[in-house]
């Protein structure tokens, strides 16, 4: 009996066959530091639906923010308590490890979700500045998340976010010495040298970075790039196919939107880019083209679409959210709108003009907490359609750094400690406000036309602040697991220790003399701060003074992976502490 | 069992375990049963020749007469039925939508105004509108797909048209729809008073048809450059801005029209949004937007057009993508 089997396996022609290789062993995945949480309202209407179309990764609002520039109005005390939103000054921490924290998200979505698009939602720059984008483009990079998907925003290509020029606010800012203001905060140390991030230069750098594309998908002006006021001449809109979805499942596509174009809205009249967006008839009109090419390639089979703009639908202009909820209606292809901005995760829907629902999904930010104990965030959106019933919509989740996870058993600094996170609000809380209100402003003019005496008490506040946020980044730097030379240590200490040398400053006997010696970058300051804060500046230090030292030491943040973890966990714990906001507005501290 | 008996059914065992046949049971070959494929046929309605008087001796358009009661049912209710892309629109069905007139013409004679519908393979189609003749020439091609061995009928009626709706029966005819395929044309003796009615019929390869045409505000009824057969798949898109009050910017809208309707709205338009894209095939009209996909209920060049009949103080275009097929 024992000739059977092998009787039937010559039968077959069967040959003895090599065992056949050990297939290798996946690598384990890293494990998750963003937790998938199901938003309030539920995961969405196209949760339901069994197919996905296409996976976008969505994040945004890294902020990344030059340093070494000069501190001017922008970033004054006054400007970071206006309307209780803080965001004109952050703690060193956060400035410092703000490409850290991006760094960690764009980890995420390679080990945990490689499959989705990554879309980036805008304001990577913080003040604006050609070096922002350097970093920023240097971390994409470094993330092998080059060609990239990414809109335009308010803070690429606006001074802060806001302005571009002294007619900006309905002309308040015609007590600024704006744009020169800019160039001084976007300066390189000791050079007068241009370095603004215009929005002409922002649009170029995002449409470079773009994956090609046929030209009818792209409406691109490019715009004067030396102009620091020429926004209305450039817009860069287009359309792009998204990955990451099931096989046989339809084409899915993203619309993505310029909300800072304003050919059909005076920004001058609104109080800034940030607080108003606008889309343009004309951006719409491309759009409309670009999508019915889109529809016309399809072969048959019905794409969906979504659409990317960093504004809120409720932060554009109200004309622009007419026109856009138009467009939204006649395009029932287009499945929901995804923004940013308001740096807080939040899910909303709108009642378009027939009477349909749609779905709109802000994301959060990779710096900022969106508020109290809600941290650093991203989204997962996945494009859904139900090929039997012909069902279409979104699903998502947020995803939110576990910064307790990324931290281990880091423990944050204390919140007493003199060079804590948040120190810096001694300074800045005691700085007195500005007239805002009309019969404040008119009291003021009263008294003086330019009022000069409160640019310079702001500016003054701004210099106070940053004294404070360099020796802050010191005593960081200082008890990091760096490899620090005895030099650095010496220049570390001697910043921490610091105080004001005597024979600078106002306290200085001979002030002429002072001044002349003093180079032109250093005298290089809003004409009517000129008998003060460059004294001012010979007393306190700054980042620029201090550039080479954190420059240095910088690169040696990621050169381990103790390293990475310590500054990146110090940068959201900074973030964690900012949101906690004790201080009301107009609070200042008796000490 | 012996060694070698035993061997051989483990052979048979081995190749039956293998999937393997022996010699000589080779499948049996059937020959496929039922209606051979569907054929796609063109049916062109060519002429007629209708009888002189009603049955009842009177003339087909006597004035003096009452006209019959607006028809509600049958026949044109079927035939909007089949083709909802018409909706609105019914009360202009004959007359062209390139050269009016036709329906006052038919108003005005005492002959006939005779039009055919055709129900075949589940569609109804409806020629154009001959006026005031009693031997009716139309050359109406349609496109239907059959197969050979169909068991389904045509049904034929000839009609003359009194009015929106109303139409006296001259004639009804229902023949095997195989019967189309006996000869390539196909002469159909008396029914009713219909004395002769010819079709012509052939085979016909389906030709897809792609083209994108420009239609601008300024121009009132574009020429799109392509002829569609009734029973033809016709699909349309369309991008773009018109503006119908020159630089006034809150009267612009896509091809879907602005939210609002005007006294210059085009005629079976009436109720749609000013300024949106509309279409014309034959003596059909219908509404476009920023897509419409439907089986074409009339044969002729395709028209493209802006809801406006004032089209002096427009501007803007809008780009459209037609496929027939």
């Amino acid at each position: 009996m024992r000739i059977l089997p092998l009787v039937i396996l010559c039968a077959c022609g069967a040959t003895s066959a090599p065992p056949p290789p050990v297939a290798p062993r996946p690598l384990p995945r890293p494990e998750a530091l963003l937790r998938a949480v199901d938003p309030p309202s539920g995961p969405g209407a196209g949760a339901a639906y069994p197919v996905v179309a296409a996976r976008v990764f969505a994040l945004g609002d890294s902020q990344l923010r030059w340093l070494f520039g000069k501190r001017t109005f922008a970033q004054s005390p006054f400007a970071d308590r206006y309307e209780g939103i803080e965001v004109a000054i952050r703690p060193a921490a956060l400035d410092d490890g703000g490409d850290l924290l991006l760094a960690t998200f764009l980890a995420e979505h390679r080990n945990q979700y490689p499959r989705a698009s990554l879309v980036y939602m805008g304001d990577a720059a913080d003040l604006s500045c050609q070096w922002e984008y350097d970093r920023f483009y240097r971390t994409m990079a470094a993330a092998a998340e080059l060609p990239l998907l990414m809109v335009t925003s308010n803070h690429d290509g606006f001074f802060a976010g806001n302005f571009t020029q002294r007619a900006d606010a309905q002309g308040n800012l015609r007590y600024s010495d704006l744009p020169v203001d800019w160039y001084r905060a976007c300066s390189e140390p000791g050079s007068r040298d241009d370095h603004i991030l215009t929005r002409a230069r922002a649009a170029a750098r995002i449409a470079e970075a773009l994956p090609p594309a046929l030209p009818w998908a792209t409406a691109y002006v490019p715009g004067d790039p030396d102009d620091p006021s020429g926004y209305v001449n450039t817009h860069l809109s287009y359309v792009r196919p998204l990955g990451g979805g099931d096989p046989g499942a339809p084409p899915a596509w993203g619309v993505f939107l310029d909300t800072v174009d304003y050919r059909d809205f005076d920004l001058t009249s609104a109080l800034g880019a940030g607080t108003t967006g606008s889309i343009s008839a004309a951006q719409l009109r491309d759009l409309d083209h670009a999508l019915f090419e889109v529809e016309g390639l399809s072969g048959g089979a019905q794409a969906v679409f979504v659409a990317f703009g960093h504004h809120t639908l409720a932060q554009l202009d109200p004309a622009a959210q007419e026109r856009l909820r138009h467009f939204f209606d006649v395009h029932a292809e287009i499945l929901g709108y995804v923004s940013a901005h308001t740096h807080f995760s939040d899910e909303r829907l709108h009642r378009l003009p027939s009477g349909r629902s749609f779905p709109e999904l802000v994301v959060g930010s990779t710096t900022d907490f969106g508020g109290p104990g809600v941290p650093e965030s991203a989204r997962l959106v996945e494009l859904r359609v139900d090929p039997s019933g012909g069902g279409r919509g979104l699903a998502s989740s947020r995803l939110e750094l576990d910064v307790d996870k990324l931290c281990g058993d880091l423990p944050p600094l204390d919140p007493r400690d003199p060079f804590g996170y948040t120190s810096y609000r001694l300074e800045r809380d005691d700085t007195g406000d500005v007239p805002t209100s009309t019969w404040g402003m008119f009291w003021a003019w009263l008294g003086d036309g330019d009022l000069a005496h409160y640019r310079v008490a702001q500016t003054a506040g701004a210099l106070l602040v940053e004294n404070r946020l360099v020796r802050d980044l010191a005593y960081l730097y200082r008890a990091s697991p760096l490899a620090l030379d005895d030099g650095a240590i010496a220049e570390l200490d001697a910043l921490v220790h610091r105080a004001p040398m005597p024979g600078t400053g106002w306290g200085t006997a001979n002030v002429a003399e002072m001044l002349a010696h003093l180079g032109d970058y250093d005298l290089w300051w809003d004409p009517v701060l000129k008998p003060y804060i460059p004294l001012l500046v010979q007393t306190i230090v700054t980042f620029g003074s201090e550039r080479m030292l954190f420059e240095g030491l910088r690169a040696g943040r990621t050169a381990t992976a103790e390293n990475r973890r310590y500054f990146t966990c110090h940068a959201a714990r900074a973030a964690a502490a900012e949101a906690q906001r004790p201080a009301p507005k107009d609070h200042v501290y008796i000490r | 069992m012996s060694r070698p008996a035993f061997l051989a059914l483990a052979l048979v065992i081995a190749l039956g375990a293998c999937g393997g046949s022996t010699a000589g049971r080779a499948p049996i070959v059937t020959p496929p049963t039922g209606p051979r494929p569907p054929v796609r046929l063109q049916i062109t309605v060519l002429s007629a020749s209708i009888d002189g008087k009603k049955p009842d001796g009177t003339a087909w358009d006597d004035e003096a007469s009452p006209s019959p009661p607006a028809q509600t049912g049958g026949l044109l209710a079927g035939y909007l039925a089949a083709h909802p892309e018409l909706e609105g629109t019914s009360h202009l069905i004959g007359e062209p939508v390139d050269v009016p007139g036709v329906l006052a013409a038919a108003r005005k004679s005492s002959a006939p105004d005779p039009m055919v519908y055709l129900e075949i393979a589940g569609k109804t189609f409806r020629t154009t509108l001959a006026p005031g003749q009693f031997q009716p020439v139309w050359r109406f091609p349609l496109i239907a797909s059959l197969s050979p061995d169909t068991t389904d009928v045509v049904r034929i009626t000839v009609v003359d048209w009194d009015g929106p709706g109303q139409v006296d029966i001259i004639g009804e005819k229902v023949l095997p729809a195989k019967d189309l395929f006996a000869r390539p044309v196909l002469e159909i003796g008396r029914f009713g008073n219909v004395a002769g009615l010819v079709l012509e019929i052939a085979e016909t390869p389906a030709v897809p048809t792609k083209k994108r045409v420009a239609v601008a505000a300024r121009d009132g009824w574009v020429q799109s450059g392509i002829l569609v057969a009734a029973g033809q798949e016709v699909s349309i898109r369309a991008a773009g801005e018109v503006c119908t009050k020159g630089a006034d910017r809150t009267r612009c809208s896509g091809p879907e029209g602005q939210p609002r309707t005007a006294e210059t709205n085009l005629p079976g338009f009436e109720a749609r949004g000013h300024g949106a894209l509309v279409g014309g095939i034959g003596d059909t009209r219908f509404f476009v937007g920023r897509d419409v996909r439907f089986v074409a209920a009339s044969s002729g060049p395709l028209l493209l057009g802006i809801n406006d009949s004032d089209v002096s103080n427009n501007n803007g275009d809008l780009e459209v993508e037609v496929e027939v097929r």
